[in-house]
C-alpha cells in the first residue's frame, strides 16, 4: 500500500529514532563519565622535578647555545667541538626524559619546567673560555648530584666527570 | 659502618684499582715514547687511589679485600695496540665501579656511606679523564663518552 508523504514519514520516524538513539548513547555516555568523575580517583600526581635537574637541562642548554655559536678554531679544535657538543646534547636527552617523568606544577606548562625548545642564543667562545665553562659545569654537575639521591645523583655525577673529561681535551 | 650493598660496592672499586695497577704493570712495557709516559702515570695514579682507598676501609672497619695474585682476563697483550685497548678497558672498568658506589652511596641513608659519594665523584672522573686520554690517542674523533661509568 503507498501513503502519501510515506516516505517522508518513515524517513523522518528514522531520523527520529536515529534522533534518540544518539540521545540515549549521549545520556548514557554521559552517565558513565558522571559515574567516572564521581567515583574514580584520578591518579595520583607525581611531584613535580627536583629543581636541580631543572636547573642541570637549563645549563647543557646554555653550553650547546655557546658551542653553537662558536664558529672559529682549528680543525682539532672543530672536532673537540663537535665531539663536547654531542655529549651535551646526549645529556640534555637523558634530563629531558627524566624530567618529563614527572609532573608539572599546579597551573603551570610542561615548558615551563622542561624550559624552551630553543635556547636563548649562545656568545661565541675562545677554546679557553669553553675549557673554563666545562669546568664550572662538571663542578655545578657534582653539586647537583649531591643534592639528589639514587639514579638522578648517579647520572649528574657522571654528567660531572664527562664535562672534566671536555675541559682536559680543550686544555 | 655502612649497609652491604655499599661496602660491596666499595670493595669492587678497590679491586678494580687493583686489577688497574697489576695491567698497567702489564701493558706499559708494550709502549713507547708518550704512551709509555702516559701509562706510567695512570700506573701511579691507581696505585696512590688503591692504597688510599684501602686505608680509608680499614679505618671504617671493613677488611680490605686482597689483590689477586693474577688476572688471567687481562693476557694477552702482544703489541702497543693491545696495550692501548686493555689501557682503556681498565679505565672503563674503574669509572663503572666509581659510579656503582657512588650510586649505591647516594641510594644509603647512613652517613658512613653518604661520605663515600665525593671520594666516588672524584675517582670516576679521574678514571674518565684518564680512558678519555686513551681514546684520543685510539680515535681522536671519537674521544668523549658522554656517560662516563653507565
Amino acid at each position: 500500500m503507498n501513503y502519501p508523504g510515506g516516505g517522508a514519514q518513515r524517513g523522518t520516524s528514522r531520523r527520529w529514532f536515529l534522533a534518540g538513539g544518539a540521545a540515549a548513547l549521549l545520556g548514557a555516555g554521559a552517565g558513565v563519565a558522571a559515574e567516572f568523575w564521581t567515583h574514580e580517583t584520578p591518579p595520583p600526581r607525581r611531584p613535580t622535578p627536583p629543581q636541580v635537574l631543572v636547573d642541570a637541562a637549563a645549563a647543557e642548554r646554555a653550553l650547546l647555545a655557546d658551542l653553537d655559536a662558536t664558529t672559529g678554531g682549528t680543525p682539532a679544535v672543530r672536532s673537540v667541538i663537535r665531539q663536547v657538543r654531542a655529549d651535551h646534547a646526549a645529556h640534555l636527552r637523558a634530563l629531558t626524559e627524566l624530567i618529563a617523568t614527572y609532573g608539572v606544577p599546579a597551573g603551570g606548562r610542561p615548558s615551563s619546567v622542561l624550559g624552551s625548545a630553543s635556547a636563548a642564543p649562545g656568545t661565541p667562545r675562545t677554546r679557553a673560555a669553553l675549557r673554563g665553562a666545562e669546568r664550572r659545569a662538571a663542578t655545578a654537575a657534582a653539586r647537583r648530584a649531591d643534592q639528589l639521591t639514587g639514579g638522578h645523583a648517579a647520572l649528574l655525577a657522571s654528567i660531572a666527570a664527562a664535562e672534566t673529561t671536555h675541559a682536559d681535551l680543550l686544555s | 659502618m655502612t649497609a652491604d650493598p655499599v661496602q660491596s660496592a666499595w670493595q669492587a672499586a678497590l679491586a678494580a684499582e687493583q686489577q688497574a695497577v697489576f695491567g698497567y704493570g702489564l701493558l706499559g712495557v708494550r709502549l713507547a715514547g708518550a704512551q709509555r709516559v702516559l701509562a706510567a702515570s695512570c700506573e701511579r695514579a691507581h696505585a696512590r687511589l688503591r692504597d688510599a682507598t684501602a686505608l680509608a676501609m680499614a679505618a671504617a672497619g671493613v677488611e680490605p679485600v686482597a689483590p689477586r695474585a693474577d688476572y688471567p682476563a687481562l693476557y694477552p697483550v702482544p703489541d702497543a695496540a693491545a696495550a692501548r685497548r686493555l689501557a682503556l678497558r681498565l679505565e672503563d672498568e674503574c669509572a663503572v665501579a666509581w659510579r656503582v658506589l657512588y650510586l649505591r652511596a647516594a641510594s644509603a641513608t647512613e652517613s658512613a656511606a653518604r661520605g663515600l659519594r665525593a671520594p666516588a665523584q672524584q675517582s670516576l672522573t679521574a678514571s674518565a679523564v684518564r680512558a678519555t686520554r686513551w681514546r684520543v690517542i685510539e680515535s681522536p674523533s671519537r674521544a668523549t663518552d658522554p656517560f662516563p661509568g653507565i
